[in-house]
């Protein structure tokens, strides 16, 4: 008798919560779902997007990627060069940048927006200011080199130089990290550092023992995050660099959208993607897989 | 519960399956034509029906004109919508960076913009896809005479039989031409001098170039370290970039490896290499006031044709001369030429997509920014560009913006049709990738060329193997 009106409560609930849901499961399903799945159809096609005929070429699309196409192991050896650098020095300045923004001091609030403002201006304007940043000649950062005595560096026209800068800008945009980090760490109970304190523990040993690992499922996040936006790095070489010089920043999601829009060999791009796709994936699994080993859940 | 009333009860399962069918249902309602729209393969003519005078048939126009140049083409639009009360066009500038993502998009989508700017190579890859409609019929139905036009303008834009666009701006005059700094000159109290060969322009050059530790302070002239300036030097060397039946590369000639060898050679020995000359040009564009030839950093400029606008707008008051761009003097059978239709040849096309009563508006408002004078005529006339239409470019107003207008109209007649194929554009990035590889000292030039020539020809004759000769 009284577990009737419970599962109608139940399904009521239910109903309302799919009713409440319904709006992004339809957007998902029409620009996100139906999307990647003709994307993974169209990687072995001949597909153009405004041809008319298309073929199915099997796995050719892969196999021209994995043996035939020079850019494509330059644009993933770009890529990870700027992963393995981008993301942790990314992840370190943001949670250096938080530690250092949650202390209780004048003014906090004002150098958190300045902080966060970097991320929200447009990439475009960013790139602009950035090509001022980083001349040769009169360059912001050759004059802070220069006051160092060391010799100034030909940041976007040396080869050598133009991913280090590239990585350098994105530190332009770790505010938001960053204010994931600030969320975190107003989470961690006070009362641990207090009783810490009462057991003489420094300033470093409290960071390495509570703030540390208290922080490390906020960290895993934004590994998690950081990881897969750093994958697809594209617009501040599409507009300071435009790939060069000489391929040196030609990143991946760049060759993808040559491909793409500018030879029009959408099933090719569709095949970089997918590969992209599983690529991204397996390191997610795999940053998941080895959280329970380094990931602390209080 | 009853069972009549469990039957009827919906599942998560089939609710999702609903939301599936919605959303998919939706997809395709999205990607249909509009009502009304008609979707057909014929050409560009005036719809059998046409629309009741009350009718005003709104035509999108997408195009890169922006900055001043959107005022320009504002003012096109209201004499043209004052002669066509029927027809509204609406102006949409899209940012250049985004062109061609856009651009793809719209003619993939069902209700593409009904007149699109858009390059050659584009044009002519969109025609042999069958995306956008061939104006030839309309064309001898407004009764047009194409002979107005340059032949290697309006030749750009044939592909098998049909025509599929008019030009404007030139697709000339991108390569040709060579500028002359007359008040760097006579600040260094020299005389005035344009070079006319590769010698002469290297002498003059070496005089003219400053450099410290840092780089390049000011620079005699620059020959270019990318693709476009290869292909530029390779034809006032007797060069070509594909054999006459376009089935070949012969971009890695003997003509073309001293091309590359010169500008090789020149960019290391005069300019103290490829990093020099990018630091020395870096910049948020090439268009801007800041960049050194609007600064009396730079003596000699090879632009194209849009720099006399911008002249006007960043120096009017700059003493300059000009001449065609210098030939290699060590080859006998070499003479400056200038390309047409290689990059930057502009036209304007109607996709197919677009329906049946919008055709005639649409080729209309293509007709005034192409072929009418007081259209595009007019609008390259308030830039001091050039028009692809002849009769234009004779308008004496030219001289009032432009002292050396004659010698502009000289320089347009050394140049030379280039006829491209649909995947010119990857052709071009391969050879890119070869000049790179050259100025940064990873391969001779001409081991470049030749690697780059095996890759381009692997492209082409993947083209040919799918598409008729």
């Amino acid at each position: 008798m009284t577990a009737r009106p419970r599962s109608l409560r139940v399904r009521l609930r239910r109903w309302v919560g799919l009713v409440f849901i319904a709006p992004w499961i339809v957007a998902f399903v029409m620009f996100e779902a139906i999307p990647i799945l003709s994307g993974f159809y169209h990687s072995f096609t001949d597909w153009s997007a405004t041809g008319t005929a298309t073929r199915f070429v099997g796995w050719a699309n892969y196999r021209e990627a994995l043996t035939r196409d020079p850019l494509f192991q330059k644009s993933v050896y770009n890529t990870i060069y700027y992963i393995g650098f981008s993301v942790p020095l990314g992840i370190l300045t943001a949670f250096i940048l938080a530690l250092l923004l949650n202390r209780p001091i004048r003014g906090t609030t004002l150098y958190r927006t300045i902080y966060y403002l970097p991320s929200v201006v447009p990439t475009v304007a960013a790139s602009i200011v950035w090509i001022f940043i980083f001349e040769t000649r009169r360059g912001i950062l050759n004059f802070a080199l220069e006051l160092l005595g060391f010799p100034p560096i030909r940041w976007l026209s040396d080869p050598t130089w133009a991913k280090p800068a590239l990585i350098i800008m994105s530190l332009w945009g770790i505010g938001s990290t960053m204010v994931i980090y600030l969320a975190g760490l107003q989470g961690i109970p006070q009362e641990l550092y207090e009783a810490a304190e009462v057991d003489g523990a420094t300033g470093w040993y409290k960071l390495i023992r509570i703030t540390v690992p208290l922080m490390t499922p906020t960290i895993f996040f934004n590994l998690v995050m950081n990881l897969v936006s750093a994958f697809q790095v594209f617009n501040s070489a599409f507009i300071i660099t435009g790939g060069g010089p000489f391929n040196s920043t030609l990143f991946y999601m760049l060759h993808l959208y040559n491909n793409a829009f500018r030879y029009f060999r959408m099933g090719y791009a569709s095949a970089l993607a997918v590969l992209l796709f599983l690529v991204v994936f397996g390191l997610t699994l795999f940053v998941y897989r080895t959280s329970d080993r380094w990931v602390y859940y209080s | 519960m009853s069972p009549k009333r469990s039957d009827r009860r919906m599942t998560r399962r089939t609710f999702l399956r609903l939301m599936g069918v919605t959303a998919t249902g939706m997809a395709i309602a999205a990607c249909t034509p509009p009502a009304g729209q008609v979707s057909t393969t014929e050409g560009a003519a005036p719809a059998e029906a046409s629309p009741a005078p009350a009718q005003v048939i709104e035509i999108r126009f997408w195009n890169v004109w922006g900055a001043a140049r959107e005022e320009l083409m504002n003012q096109i639009i209201a004499r043209f919508e004052a002669e066509n009360p029927d027809i509204k066009v609406k102006n949409l500038v899209q940012p250049f960076e985004r062109r061609a993502e856009n651009l793809f998009t719209a003619l993939a989508s069902a209700d593409p913009p009904e007149v699109l700017m858009a390059t050659r190579a584009e044009i002519l890859k969109f025609a042999d896809d069958g995306l956008i409609l061939p104006i030839t019929d309309s064309v001898k139905q407004h009764e047009l005479d194409l002979d107005r036009f340059y032949p290697s303008e309006i030749g750009n834009f044939w592909w098998k039989g049909e025509l599929y666009s008019m030009p404007m701006p030139t697709g000339g005059g991108i390569t040709c031409l060579e500028l002359v700094n007359l008040d760097m000159l006579a600040a260094a109290g020299k005389e005035p001098v344009i070079p006319k060969t590769w010698r002469e322009l290297e002498d003059v050059a070496r005089e003219f170039t400053e450099r410290d530790e840092k780089g390049i302070l000011k620079i005699g002239a620059n020959p270019g370290t990318g693709v476009s300036d290869f292909f530029a030097w390779l034809y006032c060397n007797n060069g070509q970039i594909y054999s006459d039946d376009l089935k070949t590369t012969a971009f890695a000639s003997p003509e073309g490896v001293a091309t590359l060898e010169w500008m090789v050679n020149f960019t290391n020995e005069i300019n103290g290499g490829v990093e020099n000359v990018t630091d020395f040009f870096a910049g948020p564009g090439e268009a801007t006031e800041a960049q050194p030839w609007y600064n009396d950093r730079q003596l000699i400029n090879f632009p194209n044709v849009s720099v006399f606008f911008h002249m006007q707008t960043y120096k009017p008051d700059m003493q300059w001369d000009m001449d065609v761009r210098p030939y290699n003097d060590a080859n006998p059978q070499a003479k400056s030429q200038g390309l047409s239709g290689e990059t930057f040849a502009w036209g304007y096309v109607i996709p197919q997509a677009v329906s049946a009563e919008k055709r005639e508006a649409a080729f209309k408002w293509l007709k005034k920014i192409t072929y009418d004078v007081d259209g595009g005529g007019w609008f390259m006339l308030q830039q001091g560009r050039p028009s692809p239409i002849r009769e234009v470019n004779e308008d004496p107003s030219y001289y009032k913006v432009n002292p050396h207008w004659d010698k502009v109209l000289k320089a347009l007649e050394t140049d030379v049709s280039v006829q491209i194929l649909p995947v010119h554009t990857r052709v071009r990035d391969i050879v890119d990738q070869g000049v790179q590889s050259a100025m940064f000292g990873a391969a001779t030039p001409a081991e470049a060329l030749a690697q780059a020539a095996q890759q381009a020809q692997a492209v082409i004759d993947e083209y040919w193997s799918t598409h008729q000769g």
